[in-house]
């Protein structure tokens, strides 16, 4: 559906994408993840023919997006930058959205429009943030595209709004099957909708898992230094926090269970480490912690 | 399972051009605010006025045409069309359905709408300026000159104003577009035009006069049309070319 092979993308000398490689797979959902500035939203410009790659091979329904009348027709991008004509009312929006979308629902656009209490007569620029979003959210679930791409979609949305923003996303994807893309900084808040996960770091794919994988990936172990020194040995850490002679460490999850339980006989705590810590524990900087910003001051 | 759709251009233009012709409506609405306050001021001071009197007699001539009206028209469809190649203009379309080509094609449909519409009442404000005149109190005796009494006349000389106008639109089109790739243009363009047709203008033959006598010297109406259809022709073209790599929402 969609294969992206070395993509490289340069913005007056700054590298947004760095040689990325992904494939997502028709009719699943996947949860785009990465830090401020990690390539996210340049990616998601880049599939729906927006911008243009520097480098690389891009294809969307095995095409190139760019100018491509075909990918636009059958995708669209949803993100806080969708700028809508404000000479006429949000009500004509709709109408005109349907015009050009092919599979639009209007009866399902009407029906979220009246249960979010909008105006019709209403202008796009003179929503707030929040509401800003739940409109283009509406435009992005009743275009019924074959590649729906939601960049940020709950900018300023409030928890209910939101909550009722995955719950929609969910069924109208079950009763209308798709390719989705998430992206987001929520992802403890949609772990429940997402199949697979992509993470991405200084605009390469570090990691593009199963969710039920991503989940089992790392353990946190809770012990005596001394004793998580001698059994991890010189094992890359995700993250480690110490106070005296304790210590808490997250490591990938390499082990088996027999040697778990060996640990375990030792004292160590064995946890799981949540989806959205290890997003977090990933993409993090080399630079240390924002302790370390007031130390030493 | 989401099927997939597919759209022609044709189809995707034919759209585009519909919604503009709805959300762009306020371009209409500046030109014929533009228009009534030509029309404003051709009726109160003429477009020109001769004079002359001895002892016992004195005259007074004014001229009143649509000129103004046809001038002021043609500047505003030019930043009609600088406006169109504009940012928040272009992302508007990219939240639908678009490519860059459908885009421009329906940008070119919709300025030429307007030209026709706009050209159509610009003409006709000679008839408003007539009866301004009319019930004006000063007015005293009233002669149609060369105003148009042929149909000949009519429908060339409507073609001819349609044209001017739809070519200025094309004009700013293209200049947009240009600003659209390098922002300098912005004071480039003007400073060259400017300051060339000052050097230039006044010199007879120079390429100034020549652009100048092949716009406007031209009488026969077939020949005049070839032009300028051909100029707005290569605007355009030119403008779809420049802008076809051009990215969007690239913040």
């Amino acid at each position: 559906m969609i294969s992206c092979k070395h993509v490289t993308k340069t913005y007056r000398g700054t590298t947004a994408l760095n040689r990325l490689s992904c494939n997502i797979h028709e009719n699943t959902i996947t949860g785009l993840i990465g830090r401020n500035a990690a390539g996210k939203t340049t990616l998601l410009k880049i599939l729906t023919g927006m911008i243009k790659e520097s480098s690389g091979e891009v294809e969307v329904f095995s095409k190139h997006p760019f100018n491509n009348l075909f990918v636009s027709a059958n995708s669209i991008l949803v993100d806080d930058q969708m700028s809508f004509a404000n000479s006429i009312s949000l009500y004509e929006l709709l109408q005109q959205a349907g015009r050009f979308y092919k599979n639009w629902d209007m009866d399902l656009a009407l029906r979220l429009f009246d249960y979010f209490s909008f105006q019709p007569n209403a202008i796009h620029e003179g929503l707030s943030k929040g509401r800003k979003s739940t409109f283009n959210m509406i435009i992005g679930l009743a275009s019924r595209c074959p590649l729906t791409i939601f960049d940020e979609p709950t900018t300023g949305m409030d928890a209910v709004v939101r909550n009722d923003f995955y719950r929609a996303l969910l069924k109208d994807y079950i009763a209308h099957p798709r390719t989705i893309i998430i992206s987001s900084h929520h992802l403890d808040e949609m772990e429940h909708l997402l199949e697979h996960v992509l993470v991405i770091k200084k605009g390469k794919e570090l990691l593009h898992i199963p969710m039920e994988d991503l989940k089992e990936y790392a353990i946190g172990l809770e012990g005596k230094t001394a004793v998580l020194k001698e059994w991890l040995g010189d094992q890359p850490v995700l993250t480690k926090r110490t106070a005296s002679d304790y210590a808490y460490i997250a490591v990938k999850n390499d082990f088996d269970t027999e040697q778990l339980e060996q640990v375990k006989q030792q004292g160590v705590k064995v946890s799981p480490v949540s989806a959205n810590d290890v997003c977090m524990y990933l993409t993090k900087g080399q630079k240390g912690g924002i302790d370390d910003v007031f130390r030493q001051r | 399972m989401m099927s997939f759709v597919n759209v022609s251009l044709k189809e995707t233009v034919w759209n585009q051009y519909c919604f503009k012709l709805k959300s762009f409506y306020g371009m209409f609405r500046s030109i014929i605010i533009l228009q009534v306050i030509a029309i404003g001021f051709t009726s109160l001071a003429g477009v020109a006025s001769t004079g002359s009197g001895s002892m016992t007699i004195s005259f007074n001539v004014q001229y009143y045409s649509a000129d103004a009206v046809i001038a002021f028209t043609m500047i505003g469809l030019f930043i009609n069309g600088i406006q169109m190649t504009t940012k928040p203009f272009r992302e508007d379309d990219f939240v639908f359905v678009t490519n860059r080509l459908s885009q421009n094609l329906s940008n070119m449909a919709f300025l030429l709408t307007v030209s026709v519409a706009t050209g159509i009442t610009a003409l006709l404000s000679r008839n408003v300026i007539e009866m301004i005149r009319y019930f004006l109190p000063e007015h005293s005796y009233m002669q149609d000159m060369d105003g148009p009494n042929t149909w000949y006349m009519v429908v060339g000389g409507g073609i001819a104003t349609i044209l001017y106008i739809a070519a200025c639109s094309a004009l700013g089109y293209l200049v947009g577009s240009l600003v659209q790739l390098y922002k300098g243009l912005v004071i480039i363009i003007p400073a060259v035009v400017i300051g060339y047709s000052v050097i230039l203008g006044t010199q007879e033959g120079y390429i100034m006069g020549k652009i100048w006598a092949f716009y406007f010297s031209e009488h026969h109406l077939g020949l005049f049309a070839v032009k300028l259809i051909c100029t707005i022709a290569i605007c355009y073209g030119a403008a779809i070319l420049l802008l076809n790599q051009k990215e969007v929402r690239n913040v």
